[in-house]
């Protein structure tokens, strides 16, 4: 009976991660074809009267050690229209006065100071309140971004009207051990490349918090930040695809930013994204219903099964552990590991990954130095970030919705 | 390394899974393909008809963002000269968000 349960688990692991993989290799293969030839690169050229105003707004709590080099990149931007709005959302640090030193040295800045902690997505809403451009770009106070990333996205705005958000390619800068090495295999495979493979299938899971655009009527329209929401970047960009606003990735957009670099804060970070997801699915149910949101569903029938996957990955081991402790004491011959699947699976992850940071490579040519570490990716990184997500669904799918603002996590 | 040894005991230990897994890997990659290829094509064809049929959708006119009550419904004030100041407070005072201009740094 065990082992007839442990072949099922198997199965149904493996089968998920291989049919997956096939689906954002593909995806996103059909996307580098449409989208990033040479031939393409005429999309991004507008002439300069012709770019919207840009707020860029940068919220910020106890940042005080990274937002100089965030405002300091902010001022290397090569874009005409220009204002930026860096918001302390009640610092008891030295963000404020970090934030002095260049507003008082340039005229684009300005600064929006709290004197209540609020969260960030009231920070956004407070700072969207006072600014002034067409477009609404939000940058998180310890990232850098590049210089041609505004004009990029912009771009997709001018051409489509219909186009309510914009992403951009977050990388990791901050990589000083195998836990960030790890995470820039993440962010070209299950960020970058699973992006790419999401817009070919119609819409996308979430724009990147760490760096947005938005155009200010189509959140006229939808409405600003939801200050309730674990993950108000997911919830938002939900809400823009729900009003048939396109939302669209642009990996040209290129902002470094850091990463957890050790397993307890990387742990808090996804234990957030993960109750923020189940909150997401929730709120957005309605949407499987729905006949004309149909091309939202391979999104949430995928993000649904994959939040299943992570508790049978983990029930997996447990059955597994079973097995080899009762075949040590001598109660069973039956080899546990079914090596052949196994060799499948892994393959299939760590295709999907190489394939994720060679696609990425044009962007980060770092990135291809993660790839001796790329086969460790499935064995260790499904662990750790799958701890959070069994931890946080079944709370989260118990608990009513709050009401009260979600605060900051400083260390993400 | 350890990918060598995964791939070393499946040869040794399970050769028959190993080419049943593989098939299988391969017959997902072509089929995913096809798959998607074909929603994306079905659903462009849907929005062709529906653009030659409606005009196609326009984006919605939409009038400046409402900021009498902040997201939680808490109400705001936004004082004259907040939205051009460089500097900027926003305080609570009884219940109400206060959003004004605030002196100018030394």
């Amino acid at each position: 009976m065990l082992l007839t349960v442990y072949e099922v688990l198997f199965t149904f692991i493996g089968v998920y991660v291989i049919v997956s993989s096939a689906g954002w290799v593909t995806g996103a293969l059909r996307f580098v074809a449409e989208r990033e030839r040479e031939s393409s690169d005429q999309f991004y050229e507008i002439p300069e009267n012709e770019l919207p105003s840009v707020t860029v707004l940068v919220p910020a709590y106890c940042e005080a050690k990274t937002i100089g080099a965030c405002l300091a990149a902010l001022r290397a931007v090569d874009y005409p229209k220009l204002e930026v709005v860096a918001i302390d959302d009640g610092s008891p640090d030295e963000t404020a006065e970090r934030i002095l030193e260049h507003v008082a040295t340039d005229q684009r800045l300005r600064f929006l100071r709290k004197s209540v902690n609020e969260g960030k997505a009231m920070a956004m809403n407070d700072g969207i309140a006072i600014s002034s451009g067409e477009l609404i770009v939000v940058v998180d106070a310890d990232a850098q971004i590049h210089p041609l990333a505004l004009r990029y996205m912009a771009a997709h705005f001018v051409r489509l009207p219909r186009v309510g958000g914009v992403t951009g390619n977050p990388r990791p800068i901050n990589r000083v051990n195998l836990l960030t090495e790890l995470q820039v295999a993440e962010y070209a495979s299950n960020v970058s490349l699973m992006r790419r493979a999401q817009v070919s299938w119609g819409r996308i899971l979430t724009m990147s918090g760490v760096i947005s655009a938005f155009r200010r009527a189509a959140l006229a329209d939808v409405g600003v930040f939801d200050p309730s929401m674990s993950t108000e970047d997911i919830e938002l960009t939900w809400r823009l695809q729900g009003h048939f606003y396109d939302v669209r990735y642009e990996p040209r957009a290129v902002l470094g930013m850091a990463v957890p670099e050790t397993v307890p804060v990387l742990l808090r970070q996804r234990l957030r994204w993960g109750r923020g997801l189940v909150e997401v699915l929730i709120k957005h149910a309605g949407i499987v219903v729905h006949w004309r949101n149909r091309r939202h569903w391979p999104v949430y029938f995928e993000a649904s099964v994959s939040l299943l996957w992570w508790h049978l990955l983990l029930v997996l081991w447990g059955v597994l552990l079973f097995f080899e402790a009762a075949r040590s004491l001598g109660a069973t011959d039956v080899d546990p590991v079914p090596w052949g699947w196994i060799a499948v699976v892994v393959t299939a992850a760590v295709a999907q990954l190489t394939t994720g940071i060679l696609i990425d490579r044009r962007y980060d040519r770092s990135a291809t130095s993660a790839l001796p570490i790329v086969p460790w990716y499935p064995l260790i990184y499904w662990v750790i970030v799958g701890i959070p997500s069994v931890i946080v669904t079944i709370p989260t799918l118990l608990h009513r919705r709050r009401v009260r603002n979600v605060r900051w996590n400083p260390q993400r | 390394m350890i990918f060598g040894y995964i791939w070393w005991r499946a040869v040794v230990d399970q050769p028959q899974q190993l080419l049943s897994g593989a098939i299988f890997w391969v017959a997902c990659v072509a089929l995913t393909g096809v798959v998607i290829l074909a929603w994306v094509a079905w659903n462009r064809s849907l929005a062709r008809r529906r653009i030659a049929k409606f005009g196609g959708r326009k984006l919605r006119a939409s009038g400046p963002i409402d900021f009498s009550t902040d997201a939680l419904g808490q109400p705001v004030v936004i004082a004259e000269g907040a939205l051009t100041a460089r500097l900027v407070g926003v305080d609570l005072v009884d219940g109400v968000k206060l959003i004004e201009p605030t002196a100018a740094p030394r």
